[in-house]
């Protein structure tokens, strides 16, 4: 792993906010990398700054209010946080995909989800037509969609919420990116549709290579797809690595809050049953000041916490920001 | 787990379009409507060709009344046929109520599409001009245009839809505002889709209900505007139009009733019309309203 290409790497990336009470910053110095055929995960809770990266890569980030202020994003040799709006409109799309939470609303009511799969392949592959109409429905096939012929002339109220997020999947697809960024894309769905769009992403991925950004909430998610796994809180990434060795060894207090707040089924001991909570909530992006953003939350606060951002720390292929925690990583 | 299971089919699985002209047909005021303007677009369209005449040639004896042999309809003061009349001045009303309505539905959609997608400092600047449209007194500001410009028809519609787009702007605005926060909008963007694409085929179609019913009443209102004008003497004189032929025997109402009655109720039967198909329009669109039925 230490040797891997990455095919999109994220440095240093921030995100300003204009607002009427002044400029916030919602990502302060982002660093994530995906490989082809890998899956990273990305967990936090609402607010981190998860979707914000997500956008901030497609450069959809809405802009006024929004600005990527500093930083690369790299992908494929390019940065994307340089390129001119036309050459974004070609990688959208045709290189780097995105799928949303809510499938109920992300497909347009008024065209067939034919049209939108073919909408897509007019786009960035010059098919239409027949050839377009064929390719859709292979698309479709491709996402197991039962009877794709007929589906493909239906709208969108026509299909049940666990088929339009294959729907968005198959039009995410139509042009083979290098790279797919999935927003929760179970959250709006129930466990078993749930438990077989992650499936669907998995032989997706591994078929053809592609890299997934997997944003979530949900940690078995994370530790059933996931390779790697970056932990967000407060616009920042305060822990990266490999998914097992992040699960089972969390360095950083706020991981292991995470961690901690999977309940254990299966523990012998009642009270390990029991739910536990991180207290507090996320500061609000106006309220930001100097130093680590989780230092009022955290059991373990101490007078540098308070006064300066914790630097990476890294150890290997293991990446911590917290100033209690260079020394014990190894 | 590899094969999900297939949802339940819907019903009747057809297009929006389809099912919205189906719940058109079925109510019989809508339908009323559609006829009695298919009728009058045929007479309108047709009647000339088939029965050649000039509508502002002496006929008959100034002041013929109607119910007679030599003018069915009558005659106005100066000999013209009011039937001829109304079967030729009904090209121009329909033409200018149609490019005025026209003309006001592009500009404000156009504007509103601008101003709701867009947001800031675009809309802020757009509406301010929409405002400035609407508080003007719109018969005087078009009574000024054509008075400025020769009395042609396409004056007379450009005077018309320019003092009439900004009711059009501000439900365009308010359906962009509203469509450009959804998901699909942004997995428009997503796919590389330009803001020109986005604008007009993403978000358009989905704001085209209202905007239907909206462009029909503008019709009725657009007639009723140009007779308005005809009526105020500031119609094209060269071209016979309903409104002209009222403008033209105001002055003999009393004595000559038929003069103005017959263009009137022709007037008055047109605009109907469009108004019972915007109804219909409206049911037939609006899902909200068609479930109350």
């Amino acid at each position: 792993m230490a040797d891997r290409v990455p095919l999109l790497s994220v440095e240093g990336l921030c995100v300003d906010f204009e607002g009427t009470r002044g400029i916030a910053r919602v990502l302060s110095g982002v660093s994530l990398s995906v490989a082809a055929g890998e899956t990273l995960g990305i967990v936090g809770e609402s607010g981190s700054g998860k979707s914000m990266t997500a956008l901030a890569i497609l450069r959809l980030v809405p802009d006024p209010p929004g600005r990527i202020s500093r930083g690369r994003i790299v992908f494929a040799g390019e940065d994307l946080a340089g390129v001119s709006p036309q050459r974004m409109r070609e990688i959208r799309g045709n290189k780097i995909s995105m799928i949303f939470q809510e499938p109920m609303t992300s497909l347009n009511p008024v065209f067939t989800v034919g049209a939108q799969i073919c909408e897509t392949l007019a786009l960035h592959l010059g098919l239409r037509g027949e050839a377009a109409r064929r390719r859709a429905v292979e698309l479709l096939k491709d996402v197991r969609i039962p009877a794709a012929e007929e589906r493909f002339g239906e709208y969108p109220h026509q299909l049940s919420g666990g088929m339009r997020q294959r729907v968005m999947i198959a039009m995410a697809m139509a042009c083979e990116p290098a790279l797919l960024i999935a927003d929760e894309p179970t959250t709006a769905l129930d466990v078993t549709v749930q438990a077989q769009i992650f499936d669907l992403l998995r032989d997706i991925q591994r078929s053809r290579g592609m890299g997934l950004i997997l944003i979530t909430h949900d940690m078995g998610a994370i530790a059933e797809m996931a390779d790697r796994v970056a932990v967000m809180y407060g616009g920042r990434v305060v822990e990266e690595g490999a998914t097992r060795d992040v699960l089972e060894r969390p360095q950083h207090p706020y991981t292991r809050g995470l961690v901690a707040c999977v309940p254990d089924l299966d523990a012998e001991f009642p009270e390990r049953r029991a739910l536990t909570e991180i207290p507090g909530l996320v500061p609000s992006i106006w309220e930001l000041q100097e130093g680590c953003p989780f230092a009022d939350r955290c059991a373990e606060t101490m007078l540098s916490c308070r006064t300066a951002m914790p630097p990476d720390a890294r150890v290997a292929d293991r990446r911590v920001a917290c100033w209690q925690r260079p020394e014990r990583v190894a | 787990m590899s094969a999900p299971p297939s949802s339940p089919r819907a019903p009747d699985a057809q297009s929006p379009t389809r099912e919205a002209a189906q719940v058109f047909l079925r109510r019989p005021a809508a339908l009323a409507g559609l006829v009695l303007f298919a009728l009058i677009v045929g007479l309108s369209l047709l009647g000339p060709v088939l029965y050649e005449a000039d509508p502002f040639d002496i006929a008959s004896a100034p002041l013929t009344p109607p119910w007679s042999s030599e003018a069915w309809l009558g005659s106005d003061q100066q000999g013209r046929d009011v039937l001829t009349g109304l079967v030729y001045g009904g090209r121009a009303t329909l033409a200018v109520g149609a490019t005025a309505a026209g003309i006001a539905v592009l500009i404000g959609v156009t504007v509103g599409a601008l101003a709701g997608y867009f947001g800031g400092v675009v809309d802020e600047m757009l509406m301010r001009i929409a405002e400035f449209f609407q508080v003007l007194p719109a018969l005087l500001f078009a009574m000024v245009l054509a008075t400025l410009f020769s009395p042609s028809l396409v004056v007379i519609s450009l005077a018309i839809g320019v003092v009439s787009w900004p009711p059009t702007a501000r439900l365009t605005r308010a359906e962009f505002l509203k469509l450009r926060e959804l998901d699909f909008v942004a997995a428009e963007r997503v796919i590389g889709a330009s803001t020109g694409r986005i604008l007009w085929k993403a978000i358009l179609p989905n704001a085209l209900p209202p905007l239907i019913v909206s462009a029909t009443f503008a019709i009725g209102t657009a007639i009723l505007f140009e007779a308005s004008l005809s009526f105020l003497g500031l119609g094209d004189p060269n071209r016979m139009s309903w409104g002209l032929m009222i403008g033209a025997g105001r002055s003999y109402m009393l004595t000559c009733w038929w003069a103005v009655t017959f263009p009137g109720l022709m007037i008055f039967l047109a605009v109907l019309a469009i108004s019972l198909i915007g109804d219909g329009l409206n049911d037939a669109l609006n899902p909200k309203l068609r479930e109350r039925r």
